[in-house]
């Protein structure tokens, strides 16, 4: 915004810089357009994983994307984009969740989702997919979300800890752990 | 700390491995079979866990309708949202 807000305002021969900002304020805005399009869905299913709840995850995702929007100036100092944008969905999320444990007198919609299914999948893998979740959902939330984004979701050891805002080894400890806990509850133990 | 105290953490992060913690790794799997079955476990563990993540992703895109933003949210200012809060309780009024 700042200098370049004046909506309007042509642009002269003498003022380049307002041009400048312009370009750089478009290639900003197709920047978050592009990380959205490339990630939403992704995120949308991270976010479904820590809260099982569609509808809240859609929404989640679209608050995320306005997030990344309203943080975009911020974009050029990132080092890594994809880190960011998982970084905003599990903070909005994390914080949903605890509004939603203040507000516990508010009837909460968390909803059993497990309809929702991918027409393309058999009986079979719908309840591998049902053990999996009912897994995920026992494992405590600060191994739960390492494990997601490393295993699930293919982010590096770095990514993790730039996503959690933790330290690389803080991010090992916690994943290791996590394997274990999975190792042990994991029902379906035939397939690990 | 006995040598698999000193790997199983490692195993966790198999694919994140730098290249001497890499090597250090392997040569311990040559001769520990508890370790190479850890490793088989966390590797199939990562490939459960990935198709999942797939599955739901493909439900993901399906229930986002892909609503990739052709332009920017349009953000407004607190004074251009009371406005136009007064002008949509105007219009119901009329």
């Amino acid at each position: 915004m700042g200098s370049s807000g004046k909506t309007g305002a042509i642009p002269s021969a003498t003022s380049p810089p307002m041009c400048g900002e312009n370009n750089m304020a478009q290639e900003l805005d197709q920047v978050v357009t592009k990380l959205f399009t490339q990630y939403s869905t992704a995120i949308c299913a991270y976010i479904y994983a820590l809260i099982k709840d569609w509808q809240l995850a859609q929404e989640l995702t679209q608050e995320t994307y306005l997030k990344l929007y309203r943080t975009r100036s911020r974009l050029p100092e990132v080092e890594n984009q994809r880190a960011w944008v998982y970084r905003i969905a599990h903070n909005l999320t994390i914080n949903e969740v605890k509004r939603r444990r203040r507000f516990t007198w508010l009837p909460c919609r968390f909803t059993d989702d497990s309809l929702h299914t991918n027409s393309t999948e058999s009986t079979d893998q719908i309840n591998e997919r049902a053990d999996l979740e009912e897994t995920l959902k026992l494992l405590p939330e600060p191994y739960r979300s390492p494990l997601l984004l490393y295993s699930s979701h293919g982010l590096s050891v770095r990514e993790v800890a730039d996503t959690l805002n933790l330290s690389e080894s803080a991010v090992k400890v916690r994943l290791h752990r996590a394997r274990k806990m999975f190792r042990e509850l994991y029902r379906r133990e035939d397939q690990l | 700390m006995n040598q698999h105290e000193k790997i199983e953490p490692l195993l966790a992060i198999y694919n994140d491995l730098e290249i001497n913690e890499l090597q250090f790794v392997n040569q311990h799997l040559q001769t520990c079979s508890a370790c190479t079955e850890t490793l088989n476990t966390y590797q199939k563990m990562d490939r459960v866990l990935n198709d999942h993540a797939a599955a739901m992703e493909t439900i993901a895109s399906n229930l986002l309708l892909l609503r990739a933003p052709n332009r920017s949210p349009k953000i407004r200012s607190f004074k251009q949202r009371i406005l136009l809060g007064l002008k949509n309780i105007s219009a119901r009024f009329k």
